[in-house]
This record gives C-alpha cells, structure tokens and sequence, in this order.
C-alpha cells in the first residue's frame, strides 16, 4: 500500500508498517500495515513483536496548529 | 548536499531518520531540534532494535521541562538523513510524550557533522558534509 493510501486510511493514527519500497532519501513510499492505533502504546508494542528487517513508524496527521506550542 | 523539503507552516521541522542496528532498519519521524544535545529515540524502539538501554552503563543527567532525570546512552551503528549516514553515534533514550506526534529528536550527535542550511519562506533545509 502506498503511503498516502496509508495516511488517508488511518487518518490521526500511529501507523507500523513494513517497508517494501522508499525513495532515495529514504522515506519509505510503500509498505504493509503491521498496526495500527490512537493509541502509541500499541504501535510500540507491535513494533517489539515484530521480526520484520525495515520497518517504519509514524503518526499519519498533522501536529495541530492553533492553541498549541511545542518545547523540547 | 541533501536538500530535504519540510512544512513550513508546522511547530516543528519534522524529517525522516533511518536508525540502522546490524540487519535492521527503523525509520521514524523525529523533530530536528538543534537545542538537543544527543539524538533521542524511544525506549520500544532500541528494544527492537537489539539495545539494551536498561543495562546500558552510560547515563547521563537529562534536563527537561519537567526536571532532571538520569537517562542511559547507546550507540547507534548507522544512523541516516536523506542519505547521507553518520556512524556509531551516540544516542539518548527516552520517551517523548505521545502528543509530540515525533517519535524522537535528531539532536547535535548528528547534526553537528554537517552546515545547514534553513530556508523557511520556501521550507527546506540543506545538508552539507563538513570536511574532515
């Protein structure tokens, strides 16, 4: 599944997936849904399940803008 | 030189990072924070990945909004930018809350082996290799 494809399916979602193709800058273009959730927990803990080789995770909406700062 | 396109109108310049440990490779989105000392990925992810944070003998004192806090240190075998890759660098591990929607931080362990470049009317950045 493309990415795109991914981030309109599971909209607002943390997304595992198995990356089966990505451009050369790396980012993955096409993979397949390992999980996905609200829920981070559960992405990650997917994530430490899985035996695939390339993997990527990723959270499929944007940051919100209005009424929000971010300080690291 | 990598130019890599970021959103301009975001809270914060997010890029994809590829984290490589032996055969294994995790790409995860991460907030370019040049404030940040070290790279910082999260604790599932260096599990995953063969680390063993818990028992890593290298801590260090992490300042954050919220306090200090010892947090150990690992070695990354590979980490890359839009290609173009950094070897056995040191990283932090510790978990950023889920609403930071990044899973971690490209901090200075990474970015300071390179010029960059910020164009934020146009929002892109610019990778340039220092010379050794």
């Amino acid at each position: 599944m493309k990415i795109e494809e991914i981030k309109k399916k599971y909209k607002d979602e943390w997304v595992l997936i198995d990356v089966t193709k990505s451009d050369e800058l790396g980012q993955p273009l096409e993979g397949n849904v390992i999980t996905h959730s609200r829920n981070r927990d559960d992405t990650y803990a997917a994530m430490k399940q899985t035996k695939t080789k390339d993997f990527a995770h990723f959270y499929t909406g944007e940051i919100p803008e209005e009424s929000y700062a971010v300080a690291f | 030189m990598a130019k890599i396109n970021f959103n301009n109108k975001s809270k914060v310049i997010i890029v994809y990072v590829e984290i490589k440990i032996k055969d294994r490779m995790a790409r995860l989105k991460m907030a370019l924070d040049t404030g940040a000392t070290y790279i910082m990925i999260p604790w599932d992810v260096a599990e995953t990945l063969g680390l063993e944070p818990g028992l890593s003998k290298e801590k260090t004192e992490m300042i954050t909004v919220s306090g200090v806090e010892k947090t150990p240190i690992v070695t990354l075998e590979a980490v890359s930018v839009a290609g173009n890759e950094i070897r056995n660098i040191k990283a932090l591990v510790h978990d950023l809350p889920p609403k930071s929607y990044v899973d971690g931080l490209l901090g200075l362990s990474f970015l300071k082996n390179f010029n960059i470049y910020f164009n934020f009317e146009q929002g892109f950045l610019e990778l340039t290799r220092q010379k050794l």
